[in-house]
C-alpha cells in the first residue's frame, strides 16, 4: 500500500483546530471526539495489518480534508436557533461591555479631571472658565464612547463563538447593526444640554462602537496595555477639555437699568403713554426652557390699532466677567431675533401678581424657546409690537438669559442646517 | 451517479436507522452502516461528524460523553422522541421513493 499523504494524527486536528470559529469549550469537544474516531479508525487499520504510521494517516484520509471537515463542521452548526442564541448572549456581553467600560473610563476622567484641576489651578494652567473641572456631560459621553467600545469587542467575540462565525464575518455584522443601533442613540436616544464639543463626541460613538467591533480578538479587557491606553485618553481628553473651556459659566439672568448695546434693532423704545400706563411686567424662566414675559396695563385703548405682538430673542454677546445687565451687547452680526414667538393680548378683569387688572385694563403676554440654537450662549428677550404709525416698539425688556442648546443631537443638526 | 451522491441524500436517514437500536458513538455508527450494507457504503467518514452534530442541534439525537469498552470516553448519541418521529417518517418517504424509482428502472440492470 502507497504510503498516503495525509498529514499526522496531530496537524491535522491542529489544522481542523485552526479553522473552527467556536469557543474553547466547543472545540475541546470536537476535536475530542475526533481525536476518538481516529484513534478507532488506526486500531481498526492496524489489525488489518497496515503499520501504525500508514494507519494513521489512512485514518486521517478517510475523515477527508481538514479544511473541508472543519467548514462542514461550522455550516452544521448555523441553525436559527444558535444564532438566537448567540444574539442573546451576544446581548448580555454587550451590556456587560457597556457597564465595565463605561464605569472605568468614568472613574478613570473623573479622577484625572480632579487631579488635572487641581494641579492647573495650583500653576494657572487654564483661563478662569475652567470653573468646577471637566463637565459632567463631557465625562458621562466620553466614558460611553469607551463603554461602546468594550460592547462592540464582547458583543463581536461572544456572537462569532456561540453561533459559529470566523470573527471577520462576525464583526461585518455586529458593527454595521451595533454601529447602526448606536448612530440612532447618538442622535435622538441622548438628550440634554449641549455644546460643540460635546456634539462630536456623541455622533463618534457609532465609530468607537465599529472600532471596537474591528479590533475584535481573543484579548480580554482590560489588559494593562488597554488600561493605559484608557487613562492615557482620559489625560487627553481632560487637558483638552480643560484647556478649551468646555465648562464655561453661565451668565444667569436679569434686565439691569441700561439697554444693551444695539437695542434699536429690536424697536424703538417703549411709547410713553404706554409705559406710563404699565401696571407691572415680568419675565420668567419655565423648566422646559422657554421664557414667559408680559406686561399687564391699566388701559387697553393705548394698544387699539397695533398688531403683530412678538416675544423676541436676540443673540449677545458673552463677555467673561462683565455682568450683562451693566455691559450687555447684541451680536451685531443679527439682523434678526434667533427665536420669536407671538404675543398675546388678554383684556380685563382677570387677576394678576398685584391684584386683578382692571375692566378697561390688559395683559400682553408670551412665551419664547431659547434653547434650540446651538450657538447662543445668551439670550436677550424682549416683548415688541407694531404701533398704529408702522413702527415696531419695545413693549417690554429687552431681559438677559443664559441659555444652553437643549436637546438631542438631530436637535442641534437641524438646528444648525436651518440657521437658528 | 455515484455512490456518494446517492450517499448524501440518505444520511440522515442511515444515522437515525443504525441509533434507533441502541446508542452508538461516532465510529461505531460509521461501521455499522459499513457492515450492515455489506461495505458497499463505505465513502470515508469526512459526512458523518457534521450531519450527527446538525440532527444533535436539531434536537433528534442526544449525545453524552461516556466511558468506551475499549478505551477513552466517546461521545455516545442516541434517538430523542423527535429522532424516531424524523426516523419514521424518512424511512417512509424513501420507501416511497425507492419503489417508484424501481417501478420506472428496476428491471434495467438485467437488460
Amino acid at each position: 500500500m502507497p504510503e498516503p499523504s495525509a498529514p499526522d494524527r496531530t496537524d491535522y486536528l491542529q489544522q481542523i483546530a485552526d479553522r473552527l470559529p467556536f469557543d474553547d469549550a466547543q472545540k475541546v469537544d470536537i476535536l475530542r471526539e475526533l481525536a476518538g474516531h481516529l484513534a478507532d479508525s488506526t486500531a481498526h487499520l492496524e489489525r488489518q495489518g497496515l503499520s501504525t504510521a500508514v494507519a494513521e494517516r489512512a485514518a486521517v484520509e478517510r475523515l477527508g480534508p481538514a479544511e473541508r471537515l472543519a467548514n462542514e463542521l461550522t455550516t452544521a452548526r448555523h441553525t436559527p436557533r444558535r444564532l438566537l442564541a448567540a444574539a442573546g448572549a451576544g446581548t448580555l456581553a454587550a451590556a456587560g461591555g457597556v457597564i465595565y467600560g463605561y464605569l472605568f473610563a468614568a472613574l478613570a476622567l473623573s479622577g484625572i479631571s480632579i487631579a488635572a484641576f487641581v494641579v492647573g489651578s495650583y500653576l494657572h494652567w487654564f483661563g478662569p472658565s475652567t470653573g468646577d473641572g471637566l463637565d459632567g456631560s463631557t465625562i458621562t459621553l466620553v466614558a460611553l464612547g469607551v463603554g461602546a467600545y468594550v460592547a462592540a469587542r464582547r458583543l463581536t467575540l461572544t456572537v462569532a463563538g456561540r453561533a459559529g462565525y470566523h470573527i471577520r464575518l462576525a464583526r461585518r455584522a455586529t458593527a454595521l447593526v451595533g454601529g447602526g443601533l448606536v448612530l440612532l442613540y447618538a442622535l435622538v436616544g441622548w438628550r440634554g444640554a449641549l455644546n460643540w464639543p460635546e456634539v462630536g463626541i456623541l455622533l463618534s460613538l457609532p465609530a468607537w462602537f465599529v472600532v471596537g467591533a474591528w479590533r475584535a480578538s481573543d484579548l480580554r479587557f482590560p489588559s494593562p496595555k488597554w488600561r493605559l491606553q484608557v487613562i492615557g485618553l482620559a489625560f487627553v481628553v481632560v487637558l483638552a477639555a480643560l484647556g478649551l473651556g468646555f465648562n464655561q459659566q453661565a451668565n444667569g439672568e436679569g434686565s439691569g437699568g441700561f439697554h444693551p448695546t444695539g437695542v434699536e434693532k429690536l424697536g424703538l423704545p417703549t411709547p410713553d403713554a404706554i409705559f406710563a400706563a404699565t401696571l407691572s411686567e415680568g419675565m420668567a424662566a419655565t423648566a422646559t426652557g422657554s421664557t414667559q414675559i408680559f406686561i399687564d396695563i391699566s388701559d387697553r385703548s393705548l394698544l387699539a390699532g397695533w398688531t403683530d405682538f412678538r416675544i423676541e430673542a436676540w443673540p449677545g454677546v458673552v463677555q467673561a466677567g462683565m455682568d450683562p445687565g451693566l455691559a450687555g451687547v447684541i451680536d451685531p452680526a443679527a439682523k434678526a431675533p434667533f427665536a420669536d414667538e407671538p404675543a398675546y393680548l388678554e383684556a380685563g378683569p382677570q387677576p394678576n401678581e398685584w391684584g386683578t387688572i382692571p375692566p378697561d385694563g390688559a395683559q400682553l403676554s408670551g412665551a419664547v424657546t431659547t434653547d434650540r440654537s446651538p450657538d447662543v450662549r445668551l439670550a436677550w428677550i424682549a416683548l415688541t409690537g407694531v404701533g398704529p404709525d408702522g413702527h415696531r416698539y419695545i413693549l417690554e425688556g429687552p431681559s438677559f438669559k443664559s441659555t444652553t442648546f437643549n436637546g438631542t443631537a438631530l436637535d442641534w443638526l437641524s438646528a444648525v442646517i436651518a440657521g437658528r | 451517479m455515484s455512490r456518494s451522491q446517492l450517499l448524501k441524500g440518505t444520511t440522515t436517514l442511515l444515522i437515525l436507522a443504525v441509533l434507533s437500536e441502541e446508542e452508538l458513538y461516532g465510529y461505531e455508527i460509521a461501521a455499522r452502516i459499513r457492515e450492515r450494507s455489506g461495505t458497499f457504503i463505505d465513502p470515508g467518514e469526512g459526512w458523518l461528524y457534521p450531519a450527527l452534530h446538525k440532527l444533535e442541534l436539531d434536537g433528534a439525537l442526544e449525545a453524552t460523553w461516556r466511558e468506551s469498552e475499549i478505551g477513552p470516553k466517546r461521545r455516545y448519541y442516541r434517538l430523542t422522541r423527535k429522532g424516531s418521529r424524523m426516523l419514521a417518517a424518512q424511512a417512509s418517504e424513501w420507501e416511497s421513493f425507492a419503489r417508484s424509482v424501481h417501478q420506472v428502472a428496476g428491471g434495467l440492470a438485467d437488460a
